[in-house]
C-alpha cells in the first residue's frame, strides 16, 4: 500500500515578539528568524504512518511510505529526516521565497493531486488538518474533492488491516469512530495523541538521508496567476491585554489570600 | 552512614524543625534522590540511588546550623540543594537515610545596596526574581546562565556556576562580594562584603565551588551592574563547519586583542541548526558575539570585531538583527522540562551536555576527537555536536551537546550503556590534551571519579578541605570526592 | 442572494450550534434574505421534536448515519450557485462547508467569525495560530462558510420548522467496510462551566492536573489544559482549551502554568475575569490577564483552595 504523508514546515510562532506581528504591504508577516519545526498536525500524521508501518508484521501488508512538502530550499533536511527514517521516497516541490502561498490551499491541494494522477499514484494520503500559520483547514478536504475520493477528517490513529484496507480511528462531533476503510482515501490528522516524531540515528541518516530527494518545478506564475476564489485583502495584529494588576505578598499563602479577598470571594459568591 | 535508625532521624528533624519543614511523602523523597544527571530515569520514574529518610525545608542560618549539628553527631549524610538545576549527580543522595536540606524558602532579597553597587539575599532567592526586580531599577547582576528560570543563590555559587554574559561580567567567582556559610559542626561563618583584601588567602573560594561537600551557603552578596540593554550590538558570522578550528581562533583574537564583549559563542553546524535552523543553511557553523555596556563602548566594541572579521574571507555576515532576536528567547525553565519529559517518553531520543574547557591550542583537538570518538563508539546516536560560550583571555569552554535513542534498554541500564560512556570519551579527552573536565556544571558525582586526575598532584588540598571542614564525612558524600568502592 | 444554514443534527449540541447560526445571521446578516435551513439528521422527527428553529422553513437531509460523502451529494442538488450556506463550528461543518463550495466550485472559509455582504462577501478569522485576524474575500457563489467555535449566542425562538422537503440520502460508501461509532464521555461541562482553571504546560505532570481538577470542583468549575497539557495526556483531550479544542466563556478564568500562547489564550479571551498564575512574571499571559500572581501555581492554588473551602 502507497502511502503519501503531506507536512509543511513552519515557524515556530511562539518565538515571535509580541511587536513583530505587523503585515508588511505584500501582508505578510517576518517569521523569518523563528526557529523552523514540523507542522504540529503533520508531525503527527508523519508519525501515525511509522506507527502504522511498525505495526504491518502479521498482517502480510508492505506499506511504502512517500512524503512531499512545498516548501523551500531549506525544508529539505526535513525531508531527509524521513529518508532516514526509512522513507521510500521523498518530494519537494519548489516554492520560493516571495511567493505568500499561506492562503492558497487551492493551490497546495492542486500541485499534490496532480502529483498523483499525473506521476506517482498513491493508494492514501495522510495529512494534518491544518498549519499553524495559515489555519485554513482546507488543503486535504479540497485534495479530497480534487482526487474524487472520501475523506476521513480528524483521524487520530491508524492500524493495519490488508493491501486495501485501513482501520482508522476519528474523531467526530461528540463521538469516536473507527471504521474499516479501502482505499483509495484522504486522511486528515486532527488532534492526535503523542504526536512527536522518532528521530533518526545519525548513521541511519549518513546511510539514508542522501537518498536524492524529487523536485517539481511548478509554474508559479501561472497558478498565482490564476484568480483565486478566495483573497486576503487585510491582515491585521490581535492585541490582547487586559488590567494586569500584579498581586504582592512575601509568601505565596499571602498572595493566594490577597487574590481570594480582593478579587474571587465576591466573583465567586455571586455564582 | 548514620549510627541512628531511619525513623530516629526523622524524629530528630522533627524535634528541631517542627513537623511541617519535615517532608517524608514518598514520591518526594524519591524525586529528591536524583537530578537531572538521571534524566531518563526521572522521565522512566525508575529510581536507583538510596531514597533519601526526609528532605527539610529550613528558614534561617541557625535552623541550618541545627540540622547540621544533628547530622554530624549522628553521621547522617545530608545533600544542600536550592533551585534544583543540578545536572551532573550533585543531588543525588548517594548514601542511604540522606537527608536533604533544602534552602528555597530562604527566598528574601535581605538589601540592595545601590551606592556601593551590592546586593545581599538569601540561598533560596531565584536569580530570574533578583534580576528581574533589579533591572526594573536599572540594575542586573550580569549573570544569566540558561537555568536562570529555576536556579537559585546558594546553588549558583555552590557550583561555581557561569552565565551567558560572562566574557564582560566574569563567572560567579567574579560577582560574589561577602557571604555566610554554615559548617557541619553548627559553625555560621560570615565573611564581610569589602572591595578587596589581601588579608590571606581568598577564603570566599573554599564556600565558592564547594557543592555542598563542605559547607551550607545561607547568604549571598552580589555586585550589582548598571543595566542599559539599549546599547546592546550584535554581531554574527556564519562558516562552514570544517572551519571550527578558525571558529576558535576568531575567538581568541578577539580575546587577545583587549575587547570584552558580554557573549561570545561559537556554535558547531550540528548545535547551530537546534537553533538558527529558520535561517542558517545546513553545514554551516556560526560565530556570535554581543557588546555590552555604555553608550560610546558599545559601538568601538562592535567596529574592532567587524574589522578583525573582514580579514577572514571564510567568514560571512549574518544581520545581526536574526541574532538579537534568538537571544531573546534563549532561556530554559520548568516548561521546557515538562515538555521534555514527555517528548523523552514519547520518542526515546534524549539530549544531553557535557561542558569542558581548554587553552587555545588544545580546544580544537579535545572539541574534534571527543565528537570522532562518540561517533565511533556509542550506538544510537542521533546528534554529536556543541558550542564554545565563555572565552577568556587563555582559553575557552566546549559545550558538548549531544542526543541518542535509547534502544532495547531498562532505564537503569541507561546510564552505563549511554550517559557515563559518553562522559567518559569527553573526559579522557580532555585529560590527554590537558584541559579541564569541568566548566561550570560541578564535578558533581557523576566526573568526581576523574577528580584525581584533574587535580594531580594538587588534589592534596582538595582532599585536605574536606577533612578538615568534614572529618565526619557528611557533607554531600560522593560529590568532588568519589566514594569508596 | 439569500443565506442558507446547515445543522448537525446527528450531534448532541444542537442547540448550541443553532443558537450560535442564529447570533451571526442576526449580527450580520440582517439585511439578507432567509433562506431555509437544512437540517442533517436520522429522521424527520428529530426536527419537529427541537421545540425551536432559525428559519420558517427547512430541508430534512435524512441519513441513518452520517457521512460527508452522501450528505454532500444530497446538499449539492440544493445548492444555488449565488446563495451563501453557513455551517456550524463542528468537525462536520468545516469539512462540509470546503467540500461543497468545491464542488460546486464556489468560495470556501472555515472557522469564519465575521462577515460583511455588500459588494462582494468578505469575512473575517484567525489565522496564524490566532496571532492575527485575516480578512478574505469570497469571489465566486455558492459561498460555504463555517463559523469559528465558541461564537456568541442568541437565544431561539420557540416553534417548529416547516419540513418543505426531506431527501433520503444514500448509505454510507462503499469504501467504508464497517463502522462503529461511540459517545465520547462528555467534558463535563467545561462548555459551560462559570470557573474555569486552565492549565498550561507549566503544571509539569498529571499528578498536578488531577489536583487541579479536584480544585476546580471545590470552586464549583471545572479543569481545561492547552493543548501541550493534552498532548503530554496529563488531561483528556475533551478538556483542551484554545483554538483546536473548547472556546470558552466562564465568569472567573484562573490559569496555571500557562505561558499565554495565542491559540489557546483564544479559548478563553471571551472569559469575564482571568487569573493568571506562573513563575514567569514575564509571560505573556501575564499581561493578558485582569491580575496576575508570579508564583509557583501549586502553593497558591493550595492556599486558594483552602481559602474557599472555609
Amino acid at each position: 500500500m502507497k502511502i503519501l504523508g503531506c507536512f509543511k514546515i513552519v515557524p515556530d510562532l511562539d518565538l515571535i515578539a509580541e511587536e513583530d506581528w505587523i503585515a508588511d504591504g505584500q501582508l505578510q508577516v517576518d517569521t523569518s528568524y523563528a526557529k523552523l519545526s514540523w507542522n504540529c498536525f503533520d508531525e503527527g500524521a508523519l508519525e501515525m504512518m511509522l506507527k502504522l508501518s511498525d505495526l504491518s508484521e502479521g498482517f502480510d501488508v508492505v506499506y511504502e511510505l512517500n512524503a512531499l512538502t512545498v516548501g523551500r530550499q531549506r525544508h529539505e533536511s526535513f525531508l531527509k529526516t524521513l529518508y532516514a527514517l526509512k522513507f521510500e521516497h521523498a518530494v519537494r516541490v519548489e516554492a520560493e521565497e516571495d511567493q505568500d502561498i499561506r492562503f492558497c490551499p487551492e493551490i497546495i491541494a492542486e500541485l499534490v493531486a496532480g502529483y498523483i494522477a499525473g506521476t506517482s499514484p498513491q493508494d492514501v494520503v495522510v495529512m494534518g488538518m491544518q498549519s499553524s500559520e495559515g489555519c485554513n483547514m482546507k488543503t486535504p478536504l479540497l485534495l479530497a474533492e480534487a482526487l474524487g475520493w472520501p475523506c476521513i477528517t480528524e483521524v487520530t490513529a491508524l492500524e493495519p488491516v490488508d493491501e486495501g484496507h485501513l482501520k482508522v480511528t476519528s474523531e467526530e462531533d461528540g463521538r469516536t469512530a473507527v471504521q474499516v476503510v479501502g482505499v483509495p482515501c484522504v486522511l486528515a490528522v486532527g488532534n492526535a495523541p503523542s504526536s512527536y516524531l522518532r528521530v533518526p540515528t545519525l548513521k541511519d541518516k549518513m546511510k539514508l538521508g542522501k537518498k536524492p530527494i524529487e523536485h517539481i518545478v511548478p509554474d508559479w506564475e501561472q497558478l498565482l496567476e490564476k484568480e483565486q476564489n478566495v483573497e486576503l485583502t487585510e491582515l491585521a495584529a490581535v492585541e490582547e491585554r487586559r488590567d494586569a494588576v500584579l498581586i504582592e505578598g512575601g509568601t505565596p499563602e499571602e498572595k493566594a489570600r490577597e487574590l481570594y479577598e480582593s478579587y474571587l470571594k465576591g466573583r465567586l459568591e455571586k455564582i | 552512614m548514620a549510627i541512628i535508625s531511619r525513623e530516629q532521624i526523622v524524629e530528630g528533624l522533627v524535634d528541631i524543625l517542627g513537623s511541617e519543614q519535615v517532608v517524608t511523602d514518598e514520591q518526594v523523597l524519591k524525586e529528591s534522590s536524583l537530578d537531572r544527571y538521571r534524566k531518563y530515569e526521572q522521565v522512566c520514574e525508575v529510581y536507583t540511588q538510596p531514597i533519601p529518610a526526609a528532605v527539610v525545608y529550613v528558614k534561617s542560618a541557625e535552623e541550618v546550623s541545627e540540622v547540621l549539628t544533628f547530622a554530624n553527631d549522628n553521621e547522617i549524610n545530608v545533600v544542600p540543594r536550592t533551585g534544583q538545576s543540578a545536572i551532573e549527580g550533585g543531588l543525588e543522595t548517594a548514601l542511604k537515610d540522606s537527608v536533604v536540606i533544602d534552602g528555597s524558602t530562604m527566598n528574601k532579597v535581605i538589601k540592595v545596596d545601590e551606592y556601593n553597587m551590592q546586593v545581599t539575599c538569601q540561598c533560596g532567592v531565584p536569580l530570574q526574581e533578583l534580576d528581574d526586580m533589579l533591572r526594573e531599577r536599572g540594575y542586573t547582576t550580569g549573570h544569566s546562565p540558561q537555568s536562570k528560570p529555576l536556579a537559585q543563590m546558594g546553588g549558583l555559587v555552590a557550583t561555581r556556576s557561569i552565565g551567558q554574559f560572562s566574557t564582560l561580567y566574569g563567572g560567579i567567582e567574579d560577582m560574589i562580594v561577602g557571604m555566610e556559610a554554615v559548617f557541619p559542626n553548627g559553625k555560621i561563618c560570615r565573611i564581610k562584603n569589602v572591595p578587596r583584601r589581601a588579608a590571606g588567602p581568598d577564603i570566599r573560594h573554599i564556600i565558592c565551588g564547594n557543592e555542598g561537600a563542605l559547607c551550607y551557603i545561607t547568604e549571598v552578596t552580589l555586585k550589582l551592574f548598571k543595566w542599559q540593554p539599549d546599547n546592546n550590538r550584535y554581531i554574527g558570522y556564519m562558516l562552514d563547519d570544517e572551519y571550527m578550528k578558525l571558529g576558535f581562533d576568531c575567538l581568541r583574537e578577539v580575546m587577545v586583542e583587549g575587547y570584552k564583549p558580554s557573549f561570545a559563542r561559537l556554535y558547531d553546524a550540528a548545535d547551530a541548526q537546534q537553533h538558527f535552523s529558520a535561517w542558517l543553511p545546513e553545514g554551516k557553523a556560526i560565530l556570535i558575539w554581543m557588546a555590552e555596556g555604555p553608550a560610546n563602548i558599545t559601538p568601538a566594541i562592535e567596529a574592532g570585531i567587524k574589522e578583525m572579521m573582514s580579514k577572514h574571507p571564510e567568514l560571512e555576515e549574518v544581520d545581526p538583527k536574526l541574532i538579537e532576536k534568538w537571544y531573546g528567547g534563549l532561556n530554559w525553565g520548568p516548561e521546557q522540562i515538562a515538555e521534555e519529559k514527555e517528548e523523552i517518553k514519547a520518542t526515546q531520543n534524549i539530549g544531553i551536555t557535557t561542558e569542558v574547557s581548554g587553552s587555545w591550542d588544545n580546544i580544537y583537538d579535545i572539541y574534534k576527537t571527543a565528537c570522532d570518538r562518540i561517533l565511533e563508539e556509542v550506538p544510537d546516536m542521533t546528534l554529536m555536536g556543541g558550542h564554545s560560550s565563555h572565552s577568556y583571555i587563555n582559553g575557552t569552554n566546549m559545550y558538548f551537546v549531544y542526543y541518542y535513542n535509547i534502544v532495547d534498554c531498562a532505564p537503569e541500564e541507561e546510564i552505563n550503556k549511554y550517559h557515563d560512556r559518553i562522559n567518559q570519551i569527553i573526559c579522557e579527552q580532555v585529560i590527554k590534551y590537558g584541559g579541564s573536565i569541568v566548566h561550570h556544571h560541578g564535578l558533581g558525582k557523576a566526573r568526581a571519579k576523574y577528580v584525581t586526575q584533574e587535580y594531580g598532584s594538587s588534589y592534596y588540598m582538595l582532599k585536605t578541605l574536606k577533612q578538615a571542614f568534614d572529618p565526619n564525612g557528611i557533607m554531600n558524600m560522593g560529590t568532588l570526592i568519589p566514594l569508596r568502592k | 442572494m439569500r443565506y442558507h444554514c446547515i445543522i448537525d443534527a446527528y450531534s448532541e449540541d444542537i442547540i448550541r450550534q443553532m443558537e450560535e447560526l442564529y447570533a451571526f445571521k442576526t449580527a450580520f446578516l440582517q439585511e439578507a434574505e432567509e433562506g431555509v435551513s437544512y437540517v442533517l439528521c436520522r429522521n424527520r422527527t428529530v426536527v419537529e421534536r427541537l421545540g425551536r428553529r432559525i428559519s420558517g422553513s427547512a430541508v430534512a437531509i435524512i441519513a441513518e448515519d452520517y457521512s460527508p460523502e452522501s450528505v454532500l451529494e444530497a446538499l449539492g442538488k440544493e445548492t444555488d450557485l449565488e446563495d451563501i450556506y453557513i455551517f456550524g463550528s463542528g468537525i462536520c461543518g468545516t469539512e462540509l462547508s470546503v467540500r461543497l463550495a468545491a464542488r460546486m466550485k464556489g468560495s470556501s472559509v472555515a472557522a469564519v467569525h465575521g462577515l460583511e455582504w455588500k459588494e462582494h462577501v468578505t469575512v473575517k478569522k484567525m489565522v496564524y495560530a490566532s496571532h492575527m485576524e485575516g480578512t478574505f474575500r469570497m469571489k465566486k457563489g455558492p459561498y460555504c462558510i463555517s463559523l469559528a467555535k465558541g461564537m456568541d449566542r442568541q437565544e431561539l425562538e420557540h416553534g417548529t420548522f416547516h419540513i418543505m422537503k426531506e431527501m433520503q440520502c444514500t448509505g454510507l460508501p462503499e469504501s467504508v467496510v464497517s463502522r462503529k461509532t461511540t459517545a465520547n464521555e462528555a467534558a463535563g461541562g467545561l462548555d459551560e462551566a462559570k470557573v474555569v482553571i486552565a492549565a498550561g504546560r507549566g503544571i509539569r505532570n498529571k499528578e498536578n492536573a488531577d489536583y487541579l481538577r479536584e480544585t476546580a470542583k471545590a470552586l464549583g468549575g471545572e479543569l481545561g489544559v492547552s493543548r501541550s497539557a493534552a498532548m503530554n495526556a496529563w488531561a483528556p483531550m475533551n478538556r483542551m482549551i484554545g483554538v483546536s479544542g473548547a472556546m470558552l466563556q466562564p465568569d472567573i478564568c484562573i490559569t496555571a502554568g500557562v505561558s499565554g500562547a495565542a491559540a489557546f489564550y483564544a479559548g478563553i479571551e471571551k472569559s469575564k475575569f482571568i487569573v493568571a498564575i506562573n513563575t514567569d512574571g514575564q509571560a505573556p499571559i501575564m499581561k493578558k490577564a485582569d491580575v496576575a500572581v508570579a508564583d509557583d501555581f501549586v502553593p497558591v492554588v493550595k492556599a486558594l483552595r483552602e481559602l474557599a473551602e472555609r
